[in-house]
């Protein structure tokens, strides 16, 4: 194309460069995107209409004003970039990608996303600043995190709803033993023949009033409504949390559980009221393909181990009929009567919202694997605990 | 002979086992408790009187089926169930099959000691039963066939004159058998003998 090179080197005619400053100006005006030029004591030089649309200034107010009467902690200098954050562009370019947030004239706060570009404008360096609105992305963002939240807690309730005859057993355990005990006392007590029992009875007594309300307490925190916050969690201890809520059921038909996980595993980042649900869900799926084969091996294997990249491993293997034919992620795959399905569409969207994805496999020697991985917990953030 | 009753209680849960048992031996009951309806089994003796405590939601060999198989081998011995809520419908089935009374948990001091105290009642009253119908059985034992047939037909209500005819034989000979059985019988009415008689039948 050597029209083309021509063309660059050659110098422009005043007509060319009248039609190139229209052509410029017209995309500077209509660009949606806000631009900012701001000289090196950070002041703003120039702005376009987007900007003044944006904030609600016009450019004769914002003329001159520190950039930070706009973005209050706007990066604008060299040592504002965090190195991880910088991309060198070209040899002398570097350009730092962020969300921040800016303040409008009538005080509203709006969520930025800004790329800030140094350049040279006649011999001085100075910044471009490229301010975008994205509180359209965030509220979508925030909408579909709310909308899982809600259908994360009607899988709650409908997997303990399902769950409340064996709840009902492990809290009336209990309690028929804690009034037995009392009633018994109180009768050996009235008759004169109480003597070497009681001891063993109170015991008793505070021992099952303890195993009562671990129950309750795990109900309780299981039907919160739950505020969709990620923190450090021991995925360990949803484990365990979980084991204990089907105990009952895990006792009732049979099933050895071998837990294998290790001690000294990186804390995840979770959700943890949802993972605990996928945990449930996927621990009474397996519960009931056991139950349903019949057959003598009745095994739930939970592995959880640390991957090479920063995710922990989840596995539930089972040694049930393994996994049914179609898609058991679809919508409304169900394999029971009563509709309530498998809850696996739920569990992957919790999962993929986690940033990873839920798979099932079935085993050579039988039964079904469920695995997912959870993100580890940024260093940076567990050394500031 | 009696011998001292026994309340067999079958439970998983240990803390139940123990506090049942404190309870029922608070009323100076005997007691035998066993972790599963297995263990149960594999212990019972049908001979000693007593009842059956059991819960009815257990791992292995549930309460209905461990009633199932006792009823299966002819065990008469009463059972009272516990059922935790919501097992209504096996409740309910217990009690189709047989079972004398089922409660819920928690129960109370009161009502489950006076219900297993029926429980042991009926199965006195069921011993008692069994063992006169035994003795009853030995004496129709003694009738000679002839003896026998004609005690039969009086007991279903037919008249001397009827049996006579049907057989082919006298009515004084029908009288003759008829009051040397009822002498070897111990019975005196006929309508003592139409009761023992139903009773054997069942």
């Amino acid at each position: 194309m050597p029209d083309q090179t021509a063309s660059y080197t050659d110098p422009l005619s005043d007509l060319q460069l009248q039609e190139s400053e229209e052509h410029l100006r017209a995309i500077y005006n209509n660009v949606s995107e806000g631009i900012l030029t701001v000289d090196s004591r950070c002041c703003i030089l120039n702005c376009n209409p987007a900007i003044e649309q944006l904030f609600g200034y016009t450019g004769k107010q914002l003329r001159g004003q520190p950039v930070n009467y706009l973005i209050p902690h706007c990066k604008t200098k060299a040592v504002d970039y965090p190195a991880a954050k910088c991309q060198i562009t070209n040899n002398y370019q570097v350009t730092n990608h962020y969300q921040d947030t800016g303040i409008t004239s009538s005080g509203k706060s709006i969520p930025l996303e800004i790329t800030v570009t140094p350049i040279h404008l006649q011999g001085e360096s100075s910044l471009v600043v490229f301010v975008r609105d994205i509180s359209r992305r965030i509220e979508a963002e925030n909408t579909s995190r709310l909308r899982l939240q809600e259908m994360a807690h009607s899988g709650r309730l409908a997997s303990l709803g399902e769950m409340t005859s064996s709840l009902t057993h492990e809290l009336n355990q209990p309690l028929t033993a804690i009034l037995s005990y009392a009633q018994a006392c109180q009768r050996l007590l009235r008759k004169g023949k109480l003597d070497g029992q009681l001891d063993n009875a109170l015991t008793q007594i505070i021992e099952q009033t303890r195993r009562a309300s671990a129950v309750s307490n795990h109900l309780r925190r299981f039907i919160r409504k739950g505020d969709s916050e990620r923190s450090a969690v021991d995925i360990n201890h949803v484990m365990h949390d979980v084991l204990h809520l089907i105990y009952h059921e895990l006792k009732h038909h049979h099933i050895d559980v071998e837990l294998d996980i290790h001690k000294d595993i990186p804390m995840v980042l979770v959700d943890r009221l949802q993972i605990e649900q996928v945990v449930l869900n996927l621990l009474r799926n397996a519960v009931e393909a056991i139950a349903a084969t019949g057959q003598k091996r009745r095994e739930l294997n939970i592995r959880t181990f640390k991957e090479v990249n920063a995710f922990v491993q989840v596995e539930v293997e089972d040694t049930g009929g393994g996994l049914p034919a179609g898609d058991i992620f679809a919508k409304y795959y169900s394999t029971k009567s009563d509709g309530m399905g498998m809850g696996l569409p739920l569990c992957r969207k919790i999962i993929r919202a986690h940033g990873s994805d839920l798979t099932a496999k079935n085993n050579r020697i039988g039964g079904a694997t469920f695995h997912f991985q959870l993100p580890v917990e940024p260093i940076q953030s567990q050394s500031s605990r | 002979m009696t011998v001292e009753s026994t309340v067999f209680l079958v439970d998983d849960d240990p803390a139940i086992r123990d506090s049942l048992r404190l309870l029922l031996e608070s009323e100076g009951l005997r007691v035998m408790d066993f972790a599963t309806a297995e263990e149960f089994l594999s212990h019972h003796d049908p001979k000693l009187p007593g009842c059956l405590v059991a819960d009815l939601q257990m791992p292995g060999l549930s309460g209905l089926e461990l009633q199932q198989h006792l009823l299966g081998n002819g065990v008469q011995r009463p059972m009272l169930f516990l059922t935790g809520f919501g097992s209504i419908s096996e409740a309910v089935q217990a009690i189709q099959g047989g079972a004398v009374d089922f409660l819920e948990k928690p129960v109370d001091a009161e009502t489950f000691l006076s219900r297993v105290q029926t429980a042991l009642a009926t199965d006195r009253q069921q011993r008692k039963n069994q063992f006169r119908q035994q003795q009853m059985q030995q004496q129709f034992d003694t009738l000679t066939p002839r003896e026998y047939e004609i005690i039969a037909r009086v007991a279903v209500g037919q008249a001397n004159k009827v049996i006579a005819i049907e057989l082919g034989i006298s009515e004084r000979t029908v009288e003759l058998h008829r009051s040397r059985g009822m002498k070897k019988l111990q019975l005196r009415t006929v309508a003592e003998l139409a009761k023992h008689w139903n009773e054997m039948q069942t």
